[in-house]
């Protein structure tokens, strides 16, 4: 029987390593606590067959919500291997975003973490009608909840155990039938543009991500996988999951959301992927603490940080790194690259794959520095990865050349077109959408601009909606100087201006920790976010990093004005996507009149923010916002 | 809305106050003072400053030992006692301005409550401490139920810091796992959500609905925010100059008039 489908590649992998080896390593009590393939075996299986006992049918919906934790896994593959789709909501959203994943997908039953959620979801169920079960399996708080809705997770465990006896090898039998066109995985889309939408993808299309993921180092029994993404956003399943599978891996779920750092240095994961955002803050973090540092401290790192960038250089120009820059690498990997991959987790890390946004290629550069093999990995999660650099043909600006399998073509209009076996199935329920990305030569419409090198390497600029057209007709990528601007430790996020205008604007967010700390050393006093934004000092401080970074641009590219935003750009004011994103048309539909004001010639803008709390609460501030320019002098 | 939950409340006092009165020189801070505790029940005990609530904790686990009246736990006459027999009896409790050990972690701080389920001794402790002997074992079973309480708390990210490091609103949670650590039948809180924001003061709630819940079965607790008190005690105990002036359901209490006029004045 060949292997082709995820729950028949589960049963295959358990069978292999059964007691013998750890699937999973979840820290409780302080302590990591393993599990083996056996356990993780049973626990999905008799979760699946409680839930058939329960009524749950092959194609049917289970929404989960909750921390990483094993029983997300669980939980699963028990819907999976069952025929079932299994979908997750960010645990940290209102009550109304998980209501849209529960109706969207039709979902009969939730599985939950915790009070938290439960009360959440009772809240709701009047507007979530065709719900038939919620399952918790954190019982703290929930003892006398005497819902009819709840039950426990253990105890549909239990219900399980007594259905194989009436039901023998219906389990096993299930994954027999499983086939790779079988949907197996439902995330929805961020929502950068409009309302989110299901992706569903089966079994093919999940594996021949992973193997595309996995190809330019494959994971073996020896690697820890850790699982800190938010295990709703699509990434983890079509990535880790079936290498972790296929490769008889262990992953690790940290103790708690506070502790991932911590939980991650204890681990020091093999392989892993991680989204320019969290990289960026790293570097910025670093800069910060080495600034901080003792005399010492600063200058052993600022005399041997030089040469690691050297190597870095060498080693992407597939030069042969001779002996004595070899020794060179080494003293300066034991003093500073060590230690610093040490506190940021990546000690044991073969190879990172960077993916979901572009990145400053000084980002890039201090990570290969550090000795990490680095790789860029570009694809949507409709179809992704469609290019991956491979060994030896690293170039940062690029995205590498397209994955087995894969095609790329640049559209007339300089879209990128692809097409390959990681394609997903379909839009959820949204034929329409479906139609709209993929056409009848099954072309994938990516939406993004972008073009290939003569190496074949594709490079993606930025979304064909997010370029910039000045008035003089000058186009470009607004989101590449955005990540010049973030490797300024001092700027956490920035918008670039200008579609339709006479020169480039930037609203731009500061990093208030950084910053915080910054205005302390220099005795400058603040009292709030947006006290310290509209400091004279900072004005200047933020001025010359814009100088800096316009010197690399194009003339007609250049920052020519620029505006401290007066708080920080937030999710839950729909500005930023849960995984950090800007939400371009949100932005600036909501700055709309602070941008107009920077391009009147006027100095000060009176700004009106509407600010939303977590509960749902909105208050009003009124800031005046100084409009200051650029000048080279 | 009240939230404490319907747990059986079985008339059986756990803990009876007969008479109690106490004063400092000529300070009458507690005058005849008499009320129950029964098993089950979450009370909160209120009162303008000065009322004299922290003494009625304080003549409880006999940090003063009051000159008038008795205070009986389970039926036994625990007046005079020393308060290590009390905390060894059952009850323990935490303090308005915490006290805890401010030089130690937050895992050795709860550890020090369990001191009293120890019993090695000096040399088993020493030998313990080299990681042989029965007192090995015991030291492990003991740092499970504290990590059983970390968990229970959510400060697994703080484990291991330094108690005087950490923000004020955990070292309350810290305080408060340390009073858990005891396993006692009664818990009596001072002042928990004095000095936290409106999100600190929702999650204590929270922990105590949960304790109440899971862990301690009976709470007398002492508290100034008003919406607290009446969303989670199933009874009010009032206060005003070292005398009783109410003790009832949250609702009867508001509507008391002698407790309208100790707050509001005449």
């Amino acid at each position: 029987m060949p292997i082709d489908t995820i729950p028949k590649l589960f049963k295959a992998t358990c069978d292999k390593y059964g007691e013998r080896k750890i699937a999973i390593r979840h820290k409780k009590f302080g302590i990591w606590q393993p599990y083996t393939w056996k356990y993780f075996w049973e626990q999905s299986k008799y979760f699946s067959l409680g839930l058939m006992s329960l009524g749950y049918e092959k194609g049917d919906r289970l929404t989960i919500v909750g921390d990483n934790e094993p029983e997300w896994y669980y939980a699963m593959f028990a819907a999976i291997c069952r025929g079932g789709i299994p979908t997750g909501a960010y645990q940290d959203s209102l009550a109304e975003e998980i209501k849209f994943v529960i109706n969207q997908s039709g979902s009969m039953f939730i599985v939950v973490e915790d009070q938290e959620q439960v009360d959440k979801m009772l809240d709701i169920r009047e507007q979530i009608p065709q719900v038939k079960r919620i399952i918790f399996w954190d019982t703290k708080g929930l003892r006398f909840y005497d819902d009819p809705l709840l039950i426990n997770f253990v105890d549909v465990v239990e219900m399980g155990k007594a259905y194989e006896k009436t039901h023998p090898d219906l389990f096993e039998k299930l994954i027999e039938e499983s086939s790779p066109e079988d949907p197996v995985y439902l995330t929805y889309s961020s929502g950068t543009t409009g309302v989110p939408k299901g992706i569903l993808h089966c079994s093919r299309s999940a594996m021949a991500s992973s193997e595309a993921w996995d190809l330019p180092d494959p994971s073996g029994e020896k690697d820890d996988f850790f699982s800190a993404f938010p295990l709703a956003y699509g990434a983890e399943f079509i990535y880790m999951i079936p290498a972790f599978l296929k490769g008889g891996s262990t992953v690790n779920f940290p103790e708690e959301p506070e502790t991932i750092e911590q939980n991650m240095r204890e681990i020091g994961p093999s392989k892993g992927g991680a989204v320019p955002r969290v990289l960026e803050n790293f570097v910025s973090f670093v800069q910060v603490k080495i600034s901080d540092a003792t005399f010492l401290k600063r200058l052993t790192y600022n005399s041997l940080m030089p040469i690691g960038y050297r190597v870095a250089k060498m080693k992407l120009n597939n030069q042969k790194v001779n002996p004595f820059w070899k020794a060179m690498y080494g003293i300066a990997y034991f003093f500073v690259f060590r230690p610093i991959r040490d506190w940021i987790g990546y000690t044991g890390l073969r190879v990172l794959m960077i993916g979901g946004a572009s990145m400053a290629a000084e980002v890039f550069d201090f990570f290969v520095a550090m000795g990490i093999d680095s790789r860029m990995i570009y694809g949507m999660i409709e179809c992704a990865p469609t290019a991956v650099h491979q060994k030896g043909d690293i170039d940062y600006e690029t995205s590498g050349v397209p994955s087995p399998g894969c095609d790329i073509r640049i559209s007339d209009n300089g879209e990128i077109l692809t097409r390959g076996p990681m394609r997903m199935l379909c839009y959820y329920n949204n034929p329409e959408a479906t139609a709209k990305l993929i056409d009848d030569q099954s072309w994938v419409h990516t939406s993004d601009a972008g073009f290939l090198t003569d190496k074949g390497h594709v490079v993606c600029i930025d979304r064909l909606a997010d370029l910039i057209t000045l008035k003089d007709g000058t186009g470009f990528s607004p989101s590449y100087i955005e990540n010049k601007l973030k490797f300024s430790p001092f700027i956490r996020d920035a918008i670039i201006t200008g579609d339709d205008k006479d020169f480039v604007g930037a609203l731009i967010s500061i990093d208030f920790p950084n910053l915080g700390k910054w205005a302390e050393t220099h005795r400058i006093a603040y009292t709030t976010f947006v006290d310290l934004s509209q400091k004279k000092e900072v004005y200047s401080l933020i001025k010359k990093d814009i100088l800096n970074i316009n010197r690399k641009l194009p003339d007609r590219q250049r920052i020519i004005k620029f505006a401290l935003l007066h708080k920080e750009l937030d999710a839950d004011d729909a500005e930023l996507t849960r995984t950090r994103k800007l939400r371009r048309k949100e932005v600036s539909k909501r700055y709309v009149d602070m941008i107009e004001a920077l391009y009147s010639g006027s100095r000060e803008y009176i700004a009106e923010a509407k600010v939303k709390y977590r509960d749902g609460k909105v208050a009003t501030i009124t800031t005046a916002v100084q409009l200051a320019s650029v000048e080279d002098k | 809305m009240n939230m404490a939950n319907a747990t059986k409340i079985n008339n059986i006092p756990i803990l009876k106050l007969a008479d109690i009165s106490l004063s400092f020189g000529g300070v009458n801070a507690l005058s005849d003072v008499s009320f129950e505790v029964q098993k089950g029940e979450i009370l909160s005990i209120i009162g303008p400053n000065g009322a004299g609530k922290t003494c009625i904790l304080n003549c409880i686990n006999q940090f003063y030992h009051p000159q008038n009246g008795y205070v009986e736990f389970n039926g036994q006459n625990i007046s005079r006692l020393p308060s290590y027999k009390i905390a060894k009896l059952g009850i323990s409790r935490t303090f308005q301005n915490i006290e805890l050990f401010n030089g130690l972690t937050v895992q050795d701080n709860l550890m020090s409550g369990r001191h009293f389920f120890m019993t090695g001794g000096f040399w088993g402790s020493f030998l313990g401490g080299m990681y042989f002997g029965k007192s090995h074992h015991e030291e492990i079973a003991q740092r499970k139920k504290v990590e059983e309480i970390i968990d229970f708390l959510e400060i697994e990210s703080i484990r291991k810091q330094v108690v005087g490091t950490i923000p004020y609103g955990l070292r309350k949670r810290v305080e408060l796992g340390r009073a858990l650590a005891l396993e006692p039948k009664l818990l009596l809180m001072d002042e928990p959500m004095a000095g936290m924001n409106t999100e600190e003061k929702e999650d204590m709630a929270r922990f105590i609905l949960d304790i109440h819940e899971e862990r301690v079965n009976t709470i007398v607790l002492i508290e100034h925010d008003m919406g607290v008190v009446m969303d989670i005690s199933h009874r009010v105990v009032v206060l005003d100059f070292g005398r009783k002036i109410a003790d009832g359901t949250p609702d009867e209490v508001k509507s008391s008039p002698e407790v309208i006029k100790a707050y509001l004045g005449t």
